[in-house]
């Protein structure tokens, strides 16, 4: 029987990568030239400031005639519909949907924190996405831990729970909180998908918390 | 009527130019350096990224965040003829964190990326043994937790010496080698590989 070399780079072709590297190099200038220069965001962030302090300069300060512009002068709010503010519409999704929208989430994460409290499962759902995905399983577990723990009736609690597990058994080294995890998954009606993926989980977590009593 | 914008191109410079050199031109403004440095670096890491991950779209744009971020970060290079190492530090660390999301994707119901096998990659005329054992390795890389996985793969898909598998993992050496012993243990179950240096 012929073995792999251990080399195994001798038996790989390389591959063109050319016209992805032109790819790259064309997405990579689009995306620097829509970055803001530090001159822009300058700009920015001083006019942001000044419409929080509630100044406003109104007067265009026009060519070369430089006029003294009263900056303390506060300029009255015009009555009508309150600003528009960037609002994150939080329906309840399962775990997947909570992954597949985390970009999103994240750039409106900086907006508001009232929206973060609209919806907290599915906060703790994103957080637990970006800490596991930041290598940080310990967090991820204790985040859906707290799912778990504060919205038991949530419909995404037992797809969290399950998850958990998951993580407590391959990530943390921790098979008897895994199986107390998917024990308590099971409790609930879990759909066929998500029974499929919990049964073998805690067979195997049952038998390394076994192995780890013997 | 506005002229229609220029496609970008990547500038031609004389081939030879140190990185050093390129590196510091690069520092302060000069375009085209930044582009031939973009250019002498690229394949490499296009072509290690594809390897990694078994996907070419995922490649390009983890090599597009990797230099997104080592252009904005170049003044942190201490020693610019180390760029290459750096950038695939980068490189590397941009691919652990696809290959752990793609993880709890796939645990969580979702395929994630469409993943391609090492066979895929195969020089033409290899043996259709050698074709289903690279496409056995995919199939157990795969399943291997990123580190794992990274480590085996610098070493031995792109034939990094230990010390820079550590240092592009960030990871001391012992640590390292733990991640290549539990990752072999688990290939050599599935795959018929040339044992490592010193085992039988």
């Amino acid at each position: 029987m012929s073995r792999l070399p251990r080399a195994v780079k001798t038996v790989l072709d390389e591959p063109d990568v050319t016209p992805a590297v032109q790819r790259t190099w064309v997405r990579l200038e689009r995306t620097r030239a829509r970055a803001p220069s530090p001159g822009r965001l300058l700009l920015l962030s001083s006019a942001l400031a000044a419409a929080v302090a509630g100044f406003i300069v109104s007067r265009p300060v026009s060519g070369l005639t430089r006029q003294s512009v009263a900056l303390n002068v506060p300029v009255p709010v015009p009555a009508g519909p309150p600003p528009t503010r960037l609002e994150v519409v939080t329906a309840p999704a399962p775990l997947a949907s909570a992954m597949l929208q985390g970009r999103a989430r994240r750039v409106a994460r900086r907006v508001s924190a009232e929206t973060q409290l609209a919806d907290p499962v599915g906060h703790f759902l994103e957080g637990a996405v970006e800490a596991f995905t930041d290598g940080d399983a310990a967090r991820a577990a204790a985040l859906l831990s707290r799912v778990a723990t504060e919205f038991p009736d949530d419909p995404r609690t037992p797809e969290a729970l399950v998850t958990l597990g998951w993580l407590q058994l391959e990530h943390l080294d921790a098979p008897q909180e895994a199986k107390a995890s998917l024990e308590k998954a099971m409790e609930s009606a879990l759909s066929q998908e998500l029974f499929d993926r919990a049964w073998p989980l805690l067979q195997k977590a049952q038998l390394r918390a076994a192995q780890r009593r013997d | 009527m506005a002229a229609p914008a220029q496609p970008a191109r990547v500038v031609a410079l004389p081939e030879g130019v140190p990185v050093e050199q390129l590196v510091r031109r690069t520092l302060s403004g000069d375009r085209s350096a930044e582009s031939l440095l973009y250019r002498r670096f690229a394949p490499t890491v296009v072509t290690m990224a594809t390897r990694l991950l078994r996907s070419s779209s995922a490649a390009e744009d983890v090599v597009h965040d990797a230099f997104i971020i080592a252009f904005g970060r170049l003044r942190q290079l201490a020693d610019p003829a180390q760029f290459r190492g750096w950038l695939v530090t980068i490189v590397v660390s941009l691919v652990r964190r696809r290959l752990r999301r793609e993880r709890l994707l796939r645990f969580v119901g979702l395929d994630g990326e469409p993943e391609a096998s090492l066979e895929r990659f195969a020089r033409p005329g290899s043996s259709v043994e050698a074709r289903g054992e690279l496409a056995m390795l995919s199939d157990t890389l795969r399943a291997l937790p990123a580190n794992l996985q990274l480590a085996w793969g610098l070493r031995y898909v792109e034939g990094e010496k230990l010390e820079e598998v550590a240092a592009h993992l960030n990871k001391s050496l012992s640590t390292t080698k733990r991640y290549l012993a539990e990752a072999e243990a688990r290939i050599s179950q599935r795959v018929s590989i040339e044992p490592a240096e010193g085992q039988p």
